[in-house]
Order: C-alpha cells, then structure tokens, then sequence
C-alpha cells in the first residue's frame, strides 16, 4: 500500500493530477479500511485526515462551512456547530462508538452514501451544500440529494473530493430535532431515524411550519413533503400529534410497499414521531388512536 | 478462612489489561508461513472442479491444499480421549461441501497478504445439491421415499416414566407451547488461531487456545492419520472461548500443513470466519405440553426437542441427552416423558457453548411454566414453588442424587429481595412503556460424573524459592479457574494465591484430563488440587519431621514455614526444607487423582423488569436479580464477574443474538459484529446478585460450578418478563423489535384469549383427579418410582 498525507489543498491537487484515476481518499477509515481488509489497494491512497482546509469549522454569515474531514467527535462539542446546527451535533453524538467517532468524518458520511447514515438526513434537512474539487480541477457546490444519488452511489467520479459543507444557521425561533432508532441503544446503525426542523412559536404554541426527513427509509434521506402540509399553521397539540404520525405511517406505506421491513417500520416510526415532537417540543404526547387499534 | 471466600483479583488480570500478555497472535514465530482459507460459497453442493492455476502464479505462495492432496481421514472434531467412538463425518477438505463456510482449499504463503490474494483467485466448480437449511425441513427430508445421502437425524434419546399419558387424560389443564431459540455465535474477543511447528524428532508441535490439548492431540491424530504420540499441543493464552474453542478447527489442517511443508504454519481466522467456519450454538425447537392439577400440582410433562445441530455430527449427538438431564432435575415431575431428536443440517456446525443445551432446554421448560402458570391463574413464582425439588432428590432418569440442590432458597430469597409481589402487581398495560416483570429457574451440572472417566490428576510440588509448582492440565479460559485453585492451595498450605507456579498446559508434560467443560473446573479440578494441596502438606510435615526430630503430629505447616506446636522458635522455612530435600535424594512433590463421586446441580433463579416500547419493540431491562445456589462462593469476586457476564450473554440471547441462517441460501445474516449484536454496555441493567451458600458436601469446601448456569436463566427471565409487560405469550427467540411488533400486531386482546384456550384442554373428570392426586402424595419417596429410558447412548452426563 502506497500511501500520501497532503498538508494543504495545494498538496492534494498535485497528487490527484498526477494518479486521478488511480488513487482513493481515506480520512477516518472506519468504513474503507474494513472494505479492504484484505484485498488490494489502489495505486495511492491518500489520506486527507490531516490536510488544512479539510479539517477546520468556521462560521460565515450564512451559517457554518465545515471541512470534510472533520471529525464526529468534533461535531458533536464544537461550540459553533451546537449554536447554529445543534441537530447536527445531536446525531453526531449518536453515530457509533466513542472509537468510531474519533475517527469517522463527516465527509465520509456523505461519500459512504449508506442509507443508514445519521448525519444526511440532517443535511438534508438543513439544505446543506456541498463542495466538491473535482480531479479535473473544477469547483462544484451542490445539494445533498445531487451528491448522493443511491445506496453506496454518489456523484463522484474517481479522484474527486468533497472539500466544504455548507450547513445554513438554524434560525433562533426555530427548533430542531434528530431522533433515531438501532437495534440498541448506541453502537448500532439506525432501523429508522428522523430530523426536523420546526419554524415555531413557543410563546403561542404556534407552528409555522414543520420540514423533516428520514433516513433508513430507502437508498436515500427521504425528506417528508407531506408533513409540510399537515404541520402549517396551528397549534402543537393532540390533534396534530396524531395528524403528524398519520402523515408518517403512510409515508413508510409509500416508501417501502412490500418490503419485509414495511409492517415493522410503518409501526416504529410512529414511536420515533412521538420521541421526535417530544425533543422538538417538549410535549409527550399519546400515542395516536391510530396506533391504538393496532394492538 | 484465609483464602476461601475472600475477593481475589485474576492472577493474570493485571497482563491482561495493560495489554501484557502475549496472546498467539502477539507471538512471532521464525519462518512462519501463513494460511488463506478458501470457503465454500453453497450449502451443499460437490467439488467439481478447483481451479488454481492463477493463484499459484502469486509470488510467495508455498503450497494449495484441497481435498486432492490432503488425508481423506474422517473425524470427530468433538473426542477428548483416544478410542472415543463418535461419529466421524469431518476431514480436513471434504470432496461435498456441506455449509456456506465449509472448507473447500487452503493457500500456505510467505506472508499472509499473499495466502489472501492467492487465495481470491481460486474459483470452485460445485454441482450444487438441494440444502436443509432447518431441522424440519432435514426431517421431512428423511420422510420422503427416495432421498438420497446419509440421514439427517443424527440421534435420538428418549425417556418415559411414570404413567405420562394417564396423567395427561386426568388432568384439569393441559397447557402446551412451542419455543423457538436461535443459533447463537461465542463472540470471544479472540478470534480462532493456532500455529503448528516441525519438531526435530518428526512430531509436529501445536500452539493454539485451547479447551483441552489432549482433545486437540487426539482429533488431530485421527485427521492426519498418526498417532498421538508424533503430535505435541501446548495451549496460548486464551482470549475467550465459552466452548467456541472446545472442539479443535483449525488444529488438524494446521498440523498437517506443517508436517507436510516441515516448516512452521499458522492460521488466523478473522471475525467473519470465525463466525461462518467455526462452531455456533445449536438452535432448538420444542414443542412441551404439561399437565396441571388447578392447584398447581405439575401432574405430567411431555417435551418434545427438535435441535438444529448443524453440518457435522461434532458434540450435536450429546445434545438430546445433556438437555434430557435438565427436564430430569428441577421440578417434581411424576411422569414425563421426553424425545430430543439432534439434527443434521446445512449450516454452520454446533458445537459447545456455554451451556451445553441448558439455555435452549430451559427457555423451553421455564416459558411454558409461566404459560401453565398463566392458565391456572397462578403465579409464577407461587407455581414454581409448588412444584420444585428439594435437597437430596433423585434424578428419575438418571437414579443421580441431585445433592444439596437449593432451587427453593434461590426463588424464595430471589423473589424476596427483588420485592417480585409489589413489582408483579403494578404492571401498566395501558401506556406506550409497558413494564413487566419474570422469572425462570435454572439448574445445571457439575462435571461429567459417571460417564467419561471423570477424574483430574494434579501433582503439586515445593520448590528452593518456597512456592509451589502445579503440574495439573488446567486450561483457564479466561474466567480466573486458575486463580481459584490457587486460593484453595494457598488455603490448605498457609501460603498465598501468587505462591502457586502453574505449568505451561502441555500435553506431553501434564498428565491426561477432561479439560475445561461440563462445568467441572472448580469442583473437580478444585477438589484434585485441594488433595494434592493436602497431601503435600502431610508429605512437607513428615519430612520436616525427620529435619526436625519431631512427631509430624506435633508440627504446624504456618505462613512459609514449619514449626512445632509448643514452640514457635523450634522449626525449619519452606525454603529451607526444600534445600534440606535437595541433597538427600528427597522429593517433595505429590500427585493426588481425584475421581468424582457425584454430580450435584447447581441452581439458580433469575428475576427481571423490563419496559417494552409498544411501537417499536424496544425492550429496556430495568432491574435484574440473580440468585444461585453455588454451595460456597469460594471467590466472590470472581462469582460477581461470572454472573454479570453470563447475564449479559443472556439477555443477548433473549433479545438479539442470532446468526439466522437465511432459509433459502442458508448464508448467516449475522456474520459480523455490526449484524451479529450482542448486549453493549448501555444496555445493561445494574445486576445485584444473591448467593445461596448452603455447601455441597462434596464439592471443594462446598463448593459448585457458577460459570455455566450464570447464563441459563437469564433468556427465559426475559422473555417471560417481557410476555407478562405484554400480556402476550412470545416464545420465537430472539424478541427483536420487529419481532416484538409483529407478535402484538397478529392478536388482538380478544384473539389472544382465545388463542389461550385452545392451548387448555379442560378435563371435568374431578374424581380422578383427586385421586391422582393422592396417589402423587403417597408415592412421594424420592428415587422411588419406576422409569423407563431408552437412547442410543448410556446414560452418562452429558455436559
């Protein structure tokens, strides 16, 4: 194994040029070094743990660029992520182990693409943008759900990296959320997990608006368009407790038909909406009539 | 008591967590060659075709082995002593490859990055055949007219006594119930290794973590088709085995590929192979019925065992047995009656663990005593105390006295201690956090007494720094067996445990023993070394009688010394006798065999709370009590660790553990440790432990085995709590969520209450139930009732 450590983004650009086709990023290796245990490595293997500009957070005035090769463990203390993204930090809190933390970077997240990922469903749900250095040379700022197209797909070609992401600032009235559900309580990759962000009025018990996405729920974050509709303008009560897991239980219906996962997940993520709203508005509310009958 | 019943730490704790000790993979051996694997990728299928040719274009490869090139030598990976007749249907590389994991060829490299990539270049050819991925499907299979191959039932035991079906016809209630427990996977932190060396008078010397050498000896004698004598075993240091490394694997290729290259190799599997090439616990399926006076006499019980023992025959066949034992020894049972049926299919082999086929036996009996419980609206802990044996009853089965068995003090003090009526009562089903509390009892054996030649042979000796030598085949799996015989030791000569200088377990110095299994190291080994230790301090105060010109009876062995009882002053240290010893032809060593004489049960009642998240199946264990009757907690520090480890490997088996075979492929779902999830630390409740002290005679300063039951009724506890938070009967393990979710979703109330019933038969003959149940009490003479027991094995123990 031949392996390079750039120290800055100039660095790095030589090295793509020179193996582009030939070579693979690693920054915390949690998932790539298990992938090749064993089997051969490419030509180079560059690790980007390391190279300044992909390993700082700073805050600009729309909100936060974080480097790619900043760590889980990082995100989930870093005073300005916990005051723009607090979501973010809550479900970098719950990836892994505290090991697995120390080392998995959110980049990775991204490049990975694994439907059970924590932190995309919170980029998403942020409007998260990302850069990516491409090996030709180019500069791209995209979406997530232009990044990450399927189950381990994405839109990188060989030798391109994801350098930025860009997470907006959570608006002071607005209150955010990220709930998720694994076979345990840590260490486990989620059944189900759901992130939200709430436009709400806690003074009037008024929400505006309620936008969520769910991950776990298909090759990739599935952002819920039809809460948007059930969660406008009213109050956050019984009724619209019920009215938002409605909402999701059919989303499972239409994400998942027929799968051998459908009859379980279309009944736990009513638990996960109520443990949702529950974080997001400090109300426990009963569970919905709706799942009631089905006891 | 200076020692006994004092915490002692691990001997080799300290190496062990600063990273010390060296484990077989720590230790670089000259010249080594490594080994790749090749698996088979089909569930049974023959070996058409094995193309090699690019794999031995890779630089460093030495040697590919296969089936053409290696022994066709059929063995028992299970025997532990020579002349062991067991079934013999492994070889090194079968030419039909039987499992997903079998083995198909092996690449011997310079280095192991080498073996692997050569070992990727070889494709196999099979001619796939049909797979039985379940044991009811290998069944059916031997049904149907004309099948081809060996048979799938792999053997039988049955038992009948009393009158079983009399006292099911006149019984009040019937309840009957089918529990389904999943293949579970070791987990040790060590994967499966051994290394294997060319000595320079022809034998082959084996390294490897071991349960026994000599089992390892003899099964790779039988696969290379030498003798014993020509192979030499020395057990590493062991990171875990709980009977995953029982049953040599890797050992008989290891050694032969060292023979045959006369140069040393060594094999290291990694997790995944660990899991899909190596043993696993067997899965049961049981379908029990039992009989109940509405008082909650148990009047009969009839089980019914299917158990999926995997491809090889291994250490399956004593299942039905081992299990049979278990029915026989907890509960007052007049008439039973029993088959166990071991069965043969294609999926990754059985093999020992933790248990031997208590856990399985036991979620089946003790989930249908809440069931039967349930139908006589009893509780459970009331109904278990009913029917419960006491101290001094006599196996029906097996005419073994069961000894100072005291399951009824472990219940009574349990449930006392985890206040089981006021938890029990205030059980919530209305909200979405259902709790509920259960139970489950437990026994399990201690040594393989009568069968199998128990015995342990220890020889303890002084030597010139004054601390003592054990030359004794102790294979400390990790769980501090070690430790405790040096406190017995330390005990009965006056020394300390750090006093005690174990010998490196070498089959070619220490003399022939069992092994660690069946639950016997600290009351048989412990016994053995209690006598050595006793013997020589006869032997150390005779000699000392001589230096001294004293009668021994007047001498006291004390703190590294010997002295006279009178005076203090007039005696001779260790240290010196020894010297004295060293020039006078004067040995001071003894060696003591200790053959058991019994077989006493160990007893235990587990108790737990759980809360159940009604959407989406999660269960939280919130509090947790064990009770275990061990005789005497020699160290109770050690019995604490044994205990909350067994729990933790419990619960993981109630709730998630499962390798779950896919029933078409018969690939392993859980192959890997983010699939495969066993009980981490956040999800352990805090387990207070209960010692029920009375003292077995016959043990070690009354001691019994802890180590093995400690997991026993942790799986039944749960899913009967988590039954009664539900108001459902679970029984198909493990209760995942989704599992969970399912079981509340296919029964509403209404449905289930119906569904109840059906389990019951009502019978209205009043009269006759009355008078069986007199006849119960006249007849109530332990040993005294007439039994009937059928198998193709003798009535040994099984471990």
């Amino acid at each position: 194994m031949n392996a390079a450590r750039p120290i800055d983004l100039n660095a790095l650009s030589v090295l793509v040029r020179a193996h582009k086709d030939r070579l693979c990023f690693v920054a915390g290796g949690t998932d790539l070094i298990i992938a090749h245990n064993g089997s051969a490595w490419p030509e180079l293997t560059v690790d980007i743990s390391r190279t300044a500009g992909l390993t700082d957070i700073a805050d600009d005035t729309e909100g936060m660029l974080i480097g790619a090769a900043v760590t889980m463990a990082t995100l989930t203390n870093h005073p300005g992520i916990l005051r723009a993204a607090p979501m973010l930090a809550q479900a970098a809190t719950q990836v892994g182990s505290v090991q697995i933390r120390n080392r998995a970077t959110l980049g990775g997240n991204i490049a990975s693409a694994m439907p059970a990922a924590d932190l995309l469903p919170v980029l998403q749900c942020l409007g998260a943008q990302i850069d990516i250095f491409r090996s030709s040379g180019q500069h791209e700022r995209l979406l997530l759900n232009q990044v990450v197209l399927g189950r381990g797909q994405t839109c990188l070609g060989k030798g391109d990296l994801i350098t930025t992401i860009h997470v907006p600032r959570v608006p002071s009235n607005h209150a955010s959320a990220f709930v998720k559900l694994g076979p345990r309580e840590v260490l486990s990759i989620a059944t189900l997990n759901l992130a939200a962000l709430a436009d709400y009025d806690r003074d009037r018990n008024h929400l505006n608006s309620l936008r969520v996405v769910a991950g776990a729920l298909g090759p990739t974050p599935r952002h819920l368009h039809a809460v948007e509709t059930v969660a406008q303008d009213r109050p956050v009560d019984q009724s619209f407790a019920d009215d938002f897991i409605a909402t999701l239980v059919s989303a499972v219906d239409s994400a998942i038909p027929g799968r051998a996962s459908h009859p379980y997940k279309r009944r736990a993520i009513a638990g996960v909406g109520l443990d949702l709203l529950a974080d997001l508005f400090g109300v426990e509310f009963d569970v919905p009539t709706l799942m009631e009958q089905q006891v | 008591m200076k020692h006994i019943s004092k915490p002692h730490p691990i001997l080799d704790g300290f190496e062990k967590v600063t990273g010390t000790q060296d484990y077989l993979g720590d230790i670089k051996i000259d010249g080594m060659l490594h080994t790749q694997l090749v698996f088979s990728t089909v569930a049974h299928g023959r070996i058409l075709h094995i193309d090699t040719e690019a794999a031995r274009q890779v630089g460093g490869v030495v040697e590919i082995f296969d089936h053409s090139n290696t022994p066709a030598n059929t063995y028992n990976s299970t025997i532990w002593f020579e002349d062991q007749q067991e079934p013999e249907d492994e070889r090194m590389f079968p030419r039909i490859v039987r499992h997903i994991g079998d083995r198909v060829a092996a690449v011997v490299a310079e280095t192991a990055q080498a073996a692997r990539a050569a070992a990727d270049l070889i494709t196999v050819t099979y001619e796939e055949r049909p797979a039985f991925i379940t044991a009811q499907a290998a069944l059916a299979d031997d049904d149907r007219p004309k099948r081809q191959g060996g048979a799938h039932l792999a053997e039988v035991m049955r038992f009948d006594y009393g009158d079983t079906d009399g006292a099911f016809a006149a019984a009040d209630v019937v309840t009957s119930s089918r529990v389904t427990t999943p293949r579970t996977h070791h987990c040790a932190i060590e994967n499966h290794i051994c290394s294997a060396l060319p000595e320079p008078d022809g034998r082959i010397l084996i390294l490897t973590p071991c349960q026994s050498v000599f089992s390892v000896q003899m099964v790779t004698a039988r696969g290379l088709g030498v003798s014993a004598s020509k192979i030499r075993v020395i057990k590493s240091a062991i990171g875990g085995s709980f009977g995953g490394k029982a049953e040599p694997v890797l050992d008989p290729l290891c050694a032969y590929f060292a023979m045959v290259l006369q140069r040393p190799v060594g094999i290291t599997f990694d997790r995944k192979e660990t899991f899909t090439a190596t043993r696993t616990r067997s899965g049961a399926i049981g379908n029990i019925r039992t009989a109940v006076s509405r008082d909650g006499r148990i009047l009969a019980r009839d089980t019914d065992v299917q158990i999926d023992i995997g491809a090889y025959q291994t250490g399956g066949g004593f299942l039905p047995g081992s299990m049979s034992q278990r029915l026989c020894r907890m509960y007052d049972l007049q008439n039973q009656r029993y088959r166990g049926r071991a069965v043969l299919t294609n999926t990754v082999p059985s093999g020992a663990f933790r248990g031997y086929g208590s856990p399985q036996i036991h979620l089946i009996s003790e989930i249908n005593i809440d069931h039967t419980a349930q139908a006589i609206d009893m509780d459970p802990v009331a109904f278990r105390l009913k029917n419960l044996i006491d101290p001094g009853a006599c196996d029906p089965v097996t005419k073994i006295d069961v000894g100072n068995a005291q399951i009824r003090a472990c219940v009574e003090q349990g449930a006392a201690q985890f206040d089981w009526q006021t938890k029990r009562a205030t059980t919530d089903r209305s909200s979405r956090f259902r709790r509920g509390v259960g139970m489950a009892c437990a026994t399990h054996i201690n040594g393989c007494f009568p069968g199998y030649h128990e015995a342990t042979t220890a020889s303890l000796g002084l030597r010139g720094d004054g601390k003592f030598d054990l030359t004794c085949a102790l294979h400390d799996l990790g769980c501090g067996s070690n430790t405790v015989l040096a406190q017995i030791i330390a005990e009965v000569l006056d020394a300390t445990p750090t006093d005690v200088v174990f010998c490196e377990v070498d089959s070619d110095v220490c003399a022939y023993d069992l092994g660690t299994r069946a639950s016997r190291m600290t009351y048989i080994a412990g016994e053995a070394v209690r006598r050595s230790a006793e013997a020589l301090k006869a032997h150390l105060l005779s000699i000392a009688a001589l230096v001294l010109n004293q009668s021994a009876d007047r001498l006291v062995l004390q703190t590294g010394g010997i002295h006279t009882k009178d005076d203090p002053d007039l005696g001779l240290s260790l240290t010196e006798l020894a010297h004295w010893a060293e020039t006078r032809d004067t040995t001071l060593e003894v060696t003591e065999t200790y053959r058991a004489t019994a077989n006493p049960g160990s007893y235990a009642a587990h108790f737990a709370e759980v809360e159940v998240d009604v959407l989406t199946g999660r269960v939280k264990v919130l509090s947790y009590l064990a009770a275990h009757d061990l005789g005497r907690a020699l160290n109770p520090q050690l019995v604490q660790g044994q205990i909350q480890g067994g729990v933790q490997m419990g619960l993981g088996y109630a709730l998630m553990e499962d390798i779950s075979p896919d029933p078409q492929t018969g690939a392993l779902r859980g192959d890997s440790l983010s699939r495969y999830h066993v009980i981490n630390a956040p999800e352990m409740p805090k387990v207070e432990v209960l010692l029920v002290e009375k003292g077995e005679p016959t043990g070690p300063y009354g001691a019994k085995a802890v180590g093995e039951i400690a997991t026993i009724p942790a799986a039944p506890a749960i899913v009967n709590a988590v039954s009664h938070a539900l108001g459902r009967n679970l029984s198909t393990l493990p209760l995942t969520q989704d599992r969970i979710i399912a079981a509340l979703s296919s029964m509403d109330e209404r449905q289930k209450d119906a569904h109840q019933r059906s389990d019951i038969e009502q019978n209205r003959q009043c009269t006759e139930r009355s008078e069986s149940m007199h006849q119960w009490r006249s007849s109530h003479t332990p040993g005294a009732r007439s039994g009937h027991f059928a198998s193709e094995r003798d009535g040994a123990l099984f471990s």
